[in-house]
Parts: C-alpha cells; sequence; structure tokens
C-alpha cells in the first residue's frame, strides 16, 4: 500500500468514526504544513495556529474530498488558502529571524540542523547566504511565494503544484520564472 | 543555439522540464559559452540555497490541540440533532436553510388566508396619490394594508376590508360587507353571491373617504373565477361626514360572522 493509500484509509477510519485515528494524519503531516505556512507568513505563532486550523478544516471536510487527489497535496491546500485569508485580512509585520535559531520576539525557532557536514566557517557563511534567500523570498508577492515555497522548500513537483494551486502548468512556470527574476535581483551580492 | 536563448531556457534545463533534444543543445551551449555557464552556476546556486533550507520544527502539541479542539467540537454538536448533518456539503445546507427560511415567510403571510373554510378579515386605510385605473395590477392595497380597528388618518383617501380564504373545492359562497355609521344607520353593502373555484380568492370592499356621490364604493373579487352575481345599497355621503366609530358586519351565508371597527 503506497503512502497515500494509507492515508486514505486513515481517513476510512475517520468516517467510520475512529476519530482518533486523524491524530496519525495530523502528526505525520504537522511538520510539512507547519513548514509552508511559516514560510508564507513569517510568523512562528502564527504558523501553528494556522496549521491548527489547516488540520480542523480538513477533518471537516473529510466527506468532501475526492479520494483520488493526493491527500497531502490537500492538506497544503487548505494550508496554502488559510495563509492566503490570512494576507488579505492582514499583512503579517512580523519580522522572520533568519538569524541562527532566535525567531520572534527572541523566542526559540527549533530548525531542523543536520547538515553536520561543514566546518563551522563554511557553516556561518552558508547561512548567511541562506538568510539573504529568505529576505528575498519573504519580500516576493504572495503568488510568487506561494510557488517558489511549493516548488523548493517543499520540494513538490510542477504537477503537484498545479493540483494544489488550481492553476494550469503553464502558469505555474511563469510565476515561477518571475520568481526567479525578481529573486536574482535581489540576491546579486551572493551569486 | 545563441546565449538570449539559452539564458531563457537555463531554468527549465535545471528543472529537468526540458525535452532531451533541447537539453543536449544547453548543454553543449554551456560547454563552450563561459557567460551563460555562469549564469547556469548562479541559477543553480540559488536553487540549491533555497533547496538546502532548514526545516523548521513546528510548535509542540500541534496534534493534542486538534485532537482535543475535534472533541469538544463532537461533544457540543452531538447533544444538537444538528449532528446528523454536520458532514452535508455546505451548498446543500445552504439550500435547505433558505428552503425552511421562506418556507417559514410563506406560512407567516399565508396564515391569514389558509385556514379553510373560516375566512379571515382584515380592515385597512389607505392613501392612493394617484389612483391607477386597474388597481388589482398595481397591488396598491396590498402595499398599505393596516391593522383592524386602526384610525383613519387625514391623509388617507380609502378605507376598507378585505378578506379571503384558500378552497381546496369549488364552493358555493353569500357574502355580505353592511356598512354601519357612527350613529346606527346603514350606510352602505356589498355583497357576492355565486360559485368559486378552487383556489386563493379574496373579496374587498371599499370606500372613498371624501367622495359624495353615489359611486363611492368599490367591491371586486380576486380569484381565479366567480361566477355569481354582486350586490351594491349604495347611499349618497361622504364618510369624513360621519367621525366615530365606524361598524363593518360581515355576513357568511345570511348569518353575522364578524363585526369590525375603523376609527374616522
Amino acid at each position: 500500500m503506497n503512502d497515500n493509500n494509507e492515508d486514505w484509509s486513515v481517513v476510512e477510519s475517520c468516517l467510520h468514526g475512529d476519530r482518533q485515528s486523524y491524530a496519525l494524519l495530523v502528526k505525520k503531516y504537522e511538520k510539512p504544513v507547519f513548514n509552508i505556512i511559516y514560510r508564507l507568513t513569517g510568523d512562528f505563532e502564527m504558523a501553528g495556529d494556522i496549521t491548527q486550523e489547516t488540520f480542523l478544516k480538513a477533518y471537516r471536510s473529510l466527506r468532501q474530498v475526492r479520494a483520488e487527489f493526493k491527500f497531502s497535496n490537500w492538506l497544503f491546500k487548505i494550508a496554502t488558502n488559510l495563509c492566503r485569508d490570512q494576507f488579505k485580512k492582514k499583512k503579517p509585520v512580523v519580522e522572520i529571524s533568519l538569524d541562527e535559531s532566535i525567531g520572534v520576539a527572541g523566542s526559540v525557532i527549533p530548525f531542523d540542523d543536520s547538515n553536520n557536514s561543514l566546518d563551522p566557517e563554511e557553516k556561518l557563511a552558508l547561512k548567511e547566504e541562506q538568510k539573504q534567500v529568505l529576505d528575498a523570498i519573504r519580500s516576493l508577492p504572495f503568488i510568487y511565494r506561494k510557488i517558489i515555497v511549493l516548488r523548493y522548500i517543499q520540494d513538490l513537483a510542477y504537477k503537484e503544484i498545479v493540483d494544489i494551486l488550481k492553476i494550469p502548468m503553464g502558469r505555474v512556470k511563469v510565476q515561477l520564472h518571475r520568481a526567479h527574476k525578481i529573486l536574482r535581483n535581489e540576491l546579486t551580492n551572493i551569486l | 543555439m545563441d546565449c538570449h536563448y539559452t539564458g531563457k531556457l537555463l531554468l527549465d534545463y535545471i528543472e529537468d522540464e526540458l525535452p532531451n533534444e533541447v537539453s543536449r543543445k544547453v548543454e553543449a551551449h554551456l560547454h563552450k559559452c563561459e557567460s551563460c555557464s555562469k549564469e547556469f552556476a548562479r541559477i543553480q546556486k540559488m536553487v540549491n540555497l533555497m533547496k538546502t533550507l532548514p526545516s523548521i520544527n513546528p510548535t509542540p502539541g500541534i496534534a493534542q490541540k486538534v485532537m482535543a479542539k475535534l472533541e469538544k467540537e463532537e461533544r457540543l454538536t452531538s447533544r444538537s440533532f444538528l449532528v446528523k448533518f454536520k458532514f452535508l456539503p455546505k451548498k446543500v445546507m445552504i439550500a435547505a436553510a433558505t428552503l425552511g427560511v421562506l418556507a417559514f415567510v410563506l406560512y407567516v403571510t399565508m396564515t391569514p388566508f389558509v385556514h379553510y373554510p373560516s375566512f379571515q378579515f382584515q380592515t385597512w386605510a389607505a392613501t392612493v396619490q394617484a389612483v391607477p385605473f386597474d388597481l388589482e395590477e398595481t397591488g396598491w392595497w396590498a402595499r398599505r394594508k393596516k391593522t383592524a380597528d386602526e384610525r383613519l388618518l387625514s391623509e388617507d383617501k380609502y378605507i376598507g376590508v378585505i378578506f379571503g380564504g384558500i378552497l381546496n373545492q369549488p364552493e358555493e359562497i353569500n357574502f355580505l360587507v353592511k356598512w354601519i355609521r357612527p350613529d346606527g344607520q346603514p350606510f352602505n353593502e356589498t355583497g357576492w353571491k355565486g360559485r368559486i373555484s378552487p383556489g386563493l380568492c379574496s373579496f374587498m370592499s371599499d370606500l372613498d373617504v371624501s367622495n359624495y356621490n353615489e359611486s363611492n364604493v368599490n367591491e371586486s373579487v380576486l380569484t381565479a373565477s366567480f361566477d355569481g352575481e354582486m350586490i351594491f345599497k349604495k347611499q349618497k355621503g361622504r364618510v369624513n361626514d360621519f367621525p366615530g366609530t365606524w361598524k363593518l358586519e360581515i355576513y357568511i351565508n345570511d348569518k353575522l360572522n364578524t363585526t369590525l371597527q375603523i376609527e374616522v
């Protein structure tokens, strides 16, 4: 049974009254969902709230979703839509702290830093460059940021992005090219 | 393949989105063009930087919080009969709610007419600024309906009574409306005697408040069909000339059914 089929069999269990099995799906996908939301909003606390809301909304809509949709992509779609709604209401004003692991208002953002192959100096240089990249991504208009986050941070294929954003493949490519162009202009000093 | 064209294809080349043949041409160009090679390296570096961004561990306890909220929601909704409908598509719920509201509005507005076979009565006073030729079509009387026993206002031009019902079978009817002046003297009579077909029907008898001549009474039947005679007994005089409490006696089959009052 592949990953997606497993997800849908858990969904079936939920629909037959086994609510607790939904916790398996939440645990499985909370990290990617949270990461997408955090990279889109730049607000650690807000990302936590929207992640919860994503799973609640998904649960309430379990009966309406079609099984041919990849379950994880469906979650990502809900998450990006909630972020978009949040942007419509109010643009998050909190600065993303990309410096090591110090986050908003001094809180610790627990980065999953597993790159131990570099020496400390290289690590520092890489982090500085990553900080600039994230700054540049943060300054993108929301439609381009969505594409960049889904393609590179979530590492989704074009086809999956098409499914999530419900836009034609051609537009995904055009938006990705435009996003790249903006980013390259912003990052001339490190590229 | 020139530099300009290659530059446009570099991202697709990195993304492995080019057909093999085009991809080979780009590769060949990169081997011999330093400038494009550098541009390729820049894009590749940016892509690598983005792909290697550290992921972030989410705030702890998300699963527990989600499950706790779901449990709470379920507890709350399980007390309500609505729990049975919580998985219905939103559109179906909205449609059902709309139908419910419409049914309620219909019930409220039609209530005076639905109690077959007894007829409901309502007096009213109305102002007609520009009297239309076809009163029924304009529905002017419906716009200015007032509750019974309301005092006649100076701007009102007509007073009257309207009553009706819904018949589910043809019926022989015999209605009579008697207008009684405040001094107890009869003023006008309007009646209908005949056969009406099933459906919504209403009867109206009204007086022009300030008109003096004999034709100051209006009457009508609003029904799919009325086959019979209408009765008029008119006297000269103006309603305004007799201030006080006017009585409207409504007889059904020659028996007094209802008495209404209008203050003039």
